[in-house]
């Protein structure tokens, strides 16, 4: 039962996320996101004209976008599988992973704020939306402890049946270190380091979503295997008992 | 007699030094460089004259001193890996520590770099090729604290290395990481600070 669990959470997880995804790109109208170098009368007027398209995608955001959650709590209980003594590594990237997904909960919210009454003073609209934006792209600091967690345990330990294989150790050290770029974005307007830049916005979101999908692929199929495993020693168990008799 | 031979490497598969995961990583990242090559490039293509004027603000001193400073880092972490091999410990720790003071002198000497920039009033505001000039080499100065951290690990490990109890893979991997930061300024530098 909790192998079927851990799975359908993940999954649940992955479901919201592509939802989370397309909400961004087809209602929010944040993917990629306006130039960063827009005035404040541009930004209001966005706003005006497509104030039911982000309202809607906040509402629909608002249901599904701690989508993190669930994946840092398998990979947790993951984690607790290969540490051995005090869970130091678990307990962190639990608490990372937690925490990194208020960065993703809190942009839709504060671009549906914006949508909310667009007819307001531009400026403090533009400010709405600049905390929005930034927010999504400049947010690294929980994805470090998370990811770190799973780089130090995947590389430290040795399990046959381990959801970390060591290339996934290797892999989840470098998508943490190409998600340091995005904090660039709070120094220029224009260009790949600015928010709709390719630095800033398209290499860390697609390196986040390949990372997401090909860990949570990597967990399934070593739950499964672990499910496998423990119904195998059972059925052991039981024949051995049956012979004893 | 030659049948046997190559019998015998046809059965051994060819050994990667280190382990596959590190080489993963070290093609993503290396990646990850040649695109911001590529940006770097292409705004000097835009504003060439901004480009060569600024250019010729930079201390080439500093710059290529880290080129010297990089090169024999990896000099220094190779030959430790060679001693480790034939498992001399000593001698192997010893010249991790040659690598480490490598590293920190590269450090110290960005960092002098830099101060003398923004002293001068030299920001990432300032203009295009300064805003690229502190974010490749600010990446890359990121790669190397990285890398000093690994080789502080190694060396915390080497004076009690033993090639039947340890695994010298280990080491190979921190070699290879760090010979890609080497790699990576020995780009860099001629890209910010030479090219015409």
């Amino acid at each position: 039962m909790t192998h079927r669990s851990q799975i359908i959470i993940l999954i649940w997880g992955l479901v919201f996320m592509a939802i989370y995804g397309l909400a961004l790109w087809r209602l929010l109208h944040m993917w990629p996101p306006p130039p960063a170098n827009w005035t404040a009368e541009q930004v209001a007027q966005f706003y005006r004209e497509n104030t039911l398209d982000i309202r809607i995608g906040a509402m629909v955001t608002s249901w599904c976008s701690a989508f993190m959650v669930p994946f840092a709590c398998v990979a947790a209980i993951q984690l607790r599988r290969l540490e051995k003594g005090l869970p130091v590594w678990t307990v962190l990237h639990l608490a990372g992973g937690i925490l990194m997904s208020m960065f993703l909960v809190l942009p839709p919210i504060f671009f549906g704020v914006a949508a909310y009454t667009p007819d307001r003073a531009p400026e403090i609209t533009q400010l709405m939306h600049e905390y929005g934006l930034l927010m999504l792209v400049t947010t690294d600091q929980y994805y470090i402890f998370m990811m770190i967690s799973i780089a130090v345990v995947s590389l430290t330990t040795n399990d046959e049946l381990t959801a970390f294989p060591r290339w996934l150790g290797y892999y989840t050290l470098w998508a943490a270190l190409a998600f340091e770029v995005g904090a660039l974005a709070f120094l220029p307007k224009s260009g790949p380091f600015s928010w709709n830049g390719i630095m800033v916005f398209w290499m860390p979101i697609s390196v986040f979503g390949v990372w997401v999908i090909t860990t949570s692929i990597v967990m399934i199929r070593a739950i499964l295997a672990q499910q496998r495993a423990e119904e195998g020693l059972a059925a052991e168990t039981v024949g051995g008992l049956e012979s004893t008799v | 007699m030659t049948d046997s031979v190559s019998e015998k490497q046809a059965a051994t598969p060819t050994r990667i030094p280190g382990e596959a995961g590190v080489w993963l990583f070290v093609l993503g990242d290396m990646i990850l460089f040649a695109v911001m090559f590529g940006i770097f490039l292409h705004y000097r293509w835009l504003e060439p004259e901004l480009f060569v004027q600024s250019q010729a603000t930079l201390n080439t001193s500093y710059g290529a001193i880290n080129v010297l400073l990089l090169l024999t880092s990896s000099w220094f972490v190779a030959s430790a890996v060679e001693r480790l091999k034939k498992n001399e410990a000593r001698e192997g720790h010893q010249l991790l520590m040659g690598a480490f003071a490598c590293g920190t002198g590269f450090s110290v000497i960005k960092l002098l770099e830099y101060s003398e920039k923004i002293g001068a009033g030299i920001t990432v505001d300032t203009n295009t090729f300064y805003l690229y000039y502190f974010f490749l080499t600010g990446i890359h100065f990121l790669h190397v604290v990285i890398g000093m951290f690994v080789l502080g690990y190694l060396i915390s490990k080497a004076r009690t290395f033993d090639v039947s109890r340890n695994d010298v893979a280990h080491y190979e991997s921190g070699g290879i990481y760090w010979h890609m930061v080497d790699l990576l300024w020995i780009v860099l530098f001629p890209l910010i600070y030479l090219v015409q």
